[in-house]
């Protein structure tokens, strides 16, 4: 079964997995085009991290399990993105009270850049900004996203 | 990653059922799963490497929970003060194997592993899909209006008799 595409016909750059778990019946959510929005993630400063890959292309076998306990999730094949640096900010801010070591799994620092509607498309943005981000074939974020604030200190840098 | 000072033991995660996430990110980074006995754990993620995330698993009483959950107790409070007085390091791997099971006393604990005094719980819970039948809901109702509860369920046609005893021992107290 494949994944009804959007008006344009462009293809997911992840468009395989996407059919894989649509096949399964995960469900696609709701998507937009973003309109040369700028927009923020979390990235690792360390040029030795890779930087703008989902979950499940980061850990091909994460999908394969989740798949197995029937607990596979289409957001893991997007990206996580927030709609302002400062809503970005809050949530990591939160996020680090509660996990010291968070910078070693998610990143430890911000990355801005704009999202054109060549890019790909982008779920409904919540409240905390959060939204997600499906790339299409062709997009590289590492080529229009920058960073542009560290999320840490010196010390902490060292332990990633 | 650390190393913590720890008994080395054989724990099976296996017949937990998780109930929901709690916080997550591109994934769970705290999340409440029950055993086959009925008790309440918290899985609690610390650390990572190439190869394993570490988790903190502990038993940690609803009541505890809930004031978590509702903002009345931080993540630290929570955590710090286990309900067996110990707690659980555990390493997963990318294929979920869970293997260096250590048995750790709170005060062995490296200090990153720990919350910030500060850290309220400020996220959307998302529960899991299968967990609805796992889900209990406390309810407290003082004494004095137990009559006006118990007409409260005839009318909606719950079995009053179902909560005879519960009341009663309530009453007790």
């Amino acid at each position: 079964m494949r994944e009804q595409r959007n008006d344009s016909e462009k293809e997911y750059k992840y468009q395989k997995q996407i059919d894989e778990l649509a096949a399964l019946g995960c469900q696609m959510p709701t998507v937009f085009s973003p309109e040369n929005m700028s927009a923020c993630r979390f990235a690792f400063s360390d040029e030795a991290r890779p930087n703008h890959i989902p979950q499940y292309m980061n850990n091909p076998k994460r999908m394969l399990q989740d798949i197995a306990k029937s607990k596979a999730s289409m957001s893991l094949l997007a990206l996580s993105c927030f709609d302002t640096p400062s809503k970005a900010e809050i949530f990591y801010s939160n996020l680090k009270k509660a996990f010291k070591n968070i910078s070693t799994s998610i990143g430890d620092a911000l990355s801005e850049g704009v999202l054109k509607n060549e890019d790909g498309r982008k779920t409904e943005t919540a409240n905390n900004g959060h939204f997600d981000f499906y790339e299409y074939v062709g997009c590289d974020l590492n080529k229009t996203f920058q960073i542009t604030k560290q999320l840490t200190d010196n010390e902490e840098r060292k332990g990633i | 990653m650390k190393n913590v000072k720890g008994f080395d033991i054989q724990f099976d995660f296996s017949s937990f059922k998780k109930i929901a996430d709690l916080i997550c990110f591109e994934g769970p980074l705290l999340s409440h799963y029950v055993s086959s006995k009925g008790d309440d754990y918290l899985f609690y993620w610390v650390d990572r490497d190439d190869n394993d995330n570490r988790w903190m698993v502990l038993r940690v009483s609803l009541a505890s929970l809930q004031k978590y959950m509702a903002g009345d107790v931080s993540l630290l409070e929570l955590i710090g003060s286990p309900n067996d007085g110990y707690l659980y390091l555990v390493d997963v791997d990318n294929d979920i194997n869970y293997h260096n099971v250590k048995l750790v006393q709170p005060a062995d604990l490296p200090e990153d592993y720990l919350p910030d005094a500060d850290s309220f719980y400020v996220f959307e819970p998302v529960a899991a899909e299968d967990a609805s039948e796992l889900m209990t809901y406390e309810l407290t109702i003082p004494y004095k209006e137990r009559g006006r509860f118990e007409d409260f369920l005839q009318k909606i046609g719950f079995p009053v008799s179902a909560l005879k005893k519960v009341v009663s021992r309530a009453a007790v107290f």
